[in-house]
């Protein structure tokens, strides 16, 4: 066969591969029971129902400092943060990414596009202590942030949790993944980003003003037990 | 086969012993067991083996309704109200033109059928009914599956694909508690595994020895297996070049050390399978569809893509 033939021929069969292109991912998020792999509130409590996560990924270098939750910070991940659905209109289903009354987790994102989320890209959680997302009120294609800076202003957003685990990456074309909460390394910061681990779970980090009333408090019970021992 | 050890245990011996009862000739068919090791990572993969036949006979096929049978049970769809509901049993034509091409059953009477598609073809046939296989049969607890990390996908005709986890020591749907082993994998295809440590599967039940129509969709994740459960398939043993539109479909084939690594992309010249380059193979170049293993088949038009037997 001559080359240009070959060649011809070549584009046509790319031209017939186009199909492929319509590779999609399905991402599934699990808390295996209700005494592990969940959610807490910064104090240790459960989380309930009231809360919201997102699943994505994030491009570009993570600044492991910009943990603590204020509406600046919540500017800059969310500027590195593209979720499996919503903003570029990646999941034809969208997620419901639902807490429970316990603090787990799960939810499922079917037609995630596979080009936007290739084989083996880090994917990361983002937990909220605030909003509750339910079926159908999250679309496909919905913008982002969902939060306001009044969210943050007005005591609403008070907490999240940022986390990854090795095991969570974008699967091929055409295949299905699994994260699970217990996948998580307790001892890698640089798995629990902004969180603490808590043995059942991993508890959210508090806003600075309630983390650094709570060290304070912190600090007066000690000088007290010293001026008592004293 | 390199990271994919298949330890093919038993044609336990029922062999085609062709014995000669009342003046009828009855073929006994070869069954065995495989125990198959997949690596973690990725897989497409396609149990081999069929079950028994409920039903093998003369049959009278008129649009999608199929008389003559004799049938006992409930064949048709599954009637579960707390869970989608499936296909328990599929049709066969096993004479004619169409011999290989199967149907499922919607439901049934004692003597008679409903198909849930139209064959094209009509009047009196040999068929044969069996039960599918199951998400349930293919993976099972010791297998070594993870719960609620690792994931099965099986895919529809049109492109989506639904996923499958297991937990509670069964399979389940993606909320980790709805029981979903009666999913059928349809003779002939492969289903999606994605896996975070090693997982053996084990199968068992008769071995093909005729030729299968595997139904493949345009746009559809078309995973095709092979049937032949203790080795390699060539791609010029098969008809591919003549099933595939020239120049356009392709038949791609992955490695299976869990990575999903590319092995070819095989296109038609019309006659014979070719690589990318369109130059035909021959039975010494041919890439092989690995034991138990699976093809991505990308077509423009429905069609079928017919499997050998693995025994002739």
């Amino acid at each position: 066969m001559n080359p240009l033939k070959r060649i011809t021929l070549g584009l046509v069969a790319i031209l017939g591969l186009v199909v492929d292109s319509r590779a999609s991912i399905s991402i599934t998020i699990a808390s295996p029971n209700t005494t592990s792999g969940l959610i807490y509130q910064s104090d240790g409590t459960s989380l309930n129902t009231t809360g919201f996560a997102r699943v994505g990924k994030i491009t570009g270098t993570i600044d492991f400092s910009k943990s603590a939750v204020n509406w600046a910070n919540y500017q800059y991940w969310n500027n590195i943060f593209s979720d499996v659905n919503g903003s570029v209109g990646q999941g034809s289903t969208p997620s419901t990414w639902n807490f429970n009354s316990s603090g787990a987790l799960s939810g499922s994102a079917t037609g995630v596009s596979a080009s936007a989320f290739s084989n083996g890209t880090l994917l990361y959680l983002w937990a909220f202590n605030y909003g509750s997302v339910t079926a159908g009120t999250y679309a496909a294609g919905g913008s982002f942030p969902v939060f306001t800076e009044s969210d943050f202003t007005s005591g609403l957003v008070t907490q999240w949790a940022i986390l990854q685990a090795d095991e969570w990456t974008a699967p091929a074309d055409n295949l299905s993944k699994s994260l699970v909460i217990n996948q998580i390394t307790p001892t890698d910061t640089r798995q629990i980003i902004a969180g603490t681990d808590v043995g059942t779970g991993v508890a959210m980090v508090p806003e600075p003003s309630t983390g650094a009333l709570m060290m304070i408090g912190a600090a007066g019970l000690v000088a007290l037990r010293r001026l008592r021992k004293v | 086969m390199k990271n994919k050890s298949i330890k093919f245990l038993g044609f336990c011996l029922l062999l085609s012993s062709a014995s000669l009862v009342v003046g009828q000739t009855v073929s006994t068919p070869v069954v065995g067991f495989s125990k198959e090791s997949l690596p973690s990572g990725q897989h497409f993969f396609a149990p081999s083996f069929i079950k028994p036949a409920v039903y093998s006979g003369t049959a009278t096929i008129s649009g999608s309704s199929v008389t003559g049978l004799t049938l006992s049970g409930s064949l048709g769809l599954t009637s579960f109200s707390d869970r989608p509901n499936f296909p328990t049993h599929y049709l066969e034509i096993t004479s004619g033109s169409y011999a290989g091409t199967y149907y499922d059953i919607s439901s049934n009477t004692s003597n008679s059928a409903s198909l849930a598609q139209t064959p094209n073809t009509s009047g009196s046939v040999t068929v044969v009914i069996r039960p599918h296989v199951t998400l349930g049969d293919v993976i099972k607890a010791d297998s070594g599956i993870g719960e609620y990390s690792d994931s099965i996908s099986v895919y529809d005709n049109s492109g989506n694909f639904a996923s499958y986890y297991f937990a509670g020591g069964m399979v389940t749907g993606d909320d980790f508690a709805t029981p979903m082993g009666h999913v059928p994998v349809p003779p002939g295809k492969g289903i999606g595994i994605n896996l975070g440590g090693n997982i053996q599967i084990t199968n068992s039940g008769q071995v093909r020895n005729t030729a299968l129509n595997v139904p493949v969709y345009p746009g559809a994740v078309n995973v095709v297996g092979m049937l032949n459960p203790s080795g390699a398939t060539k791609l010029t043993s098969l008809t591919l070049g003549q099933q595939l539109d020239a120049y356009s479909e392709s038949a791609t084939l992955y490695d299976s050390s869990g990575s999903l690594a590319l092995v070819a992309i095989a296109y038609s010249d019309g006659q014979d399978p070719t690589d990318d380059t369109f130059t035909p193979y021959n039975s010494t170049t041919s890439p092989s569809v690995q034991t138990k293993g699976t093809m991505l088949v990308n077509v423009g038009s429905a069609k079928y893509i017919t499997v050998p037997p693995a025994t002739n």
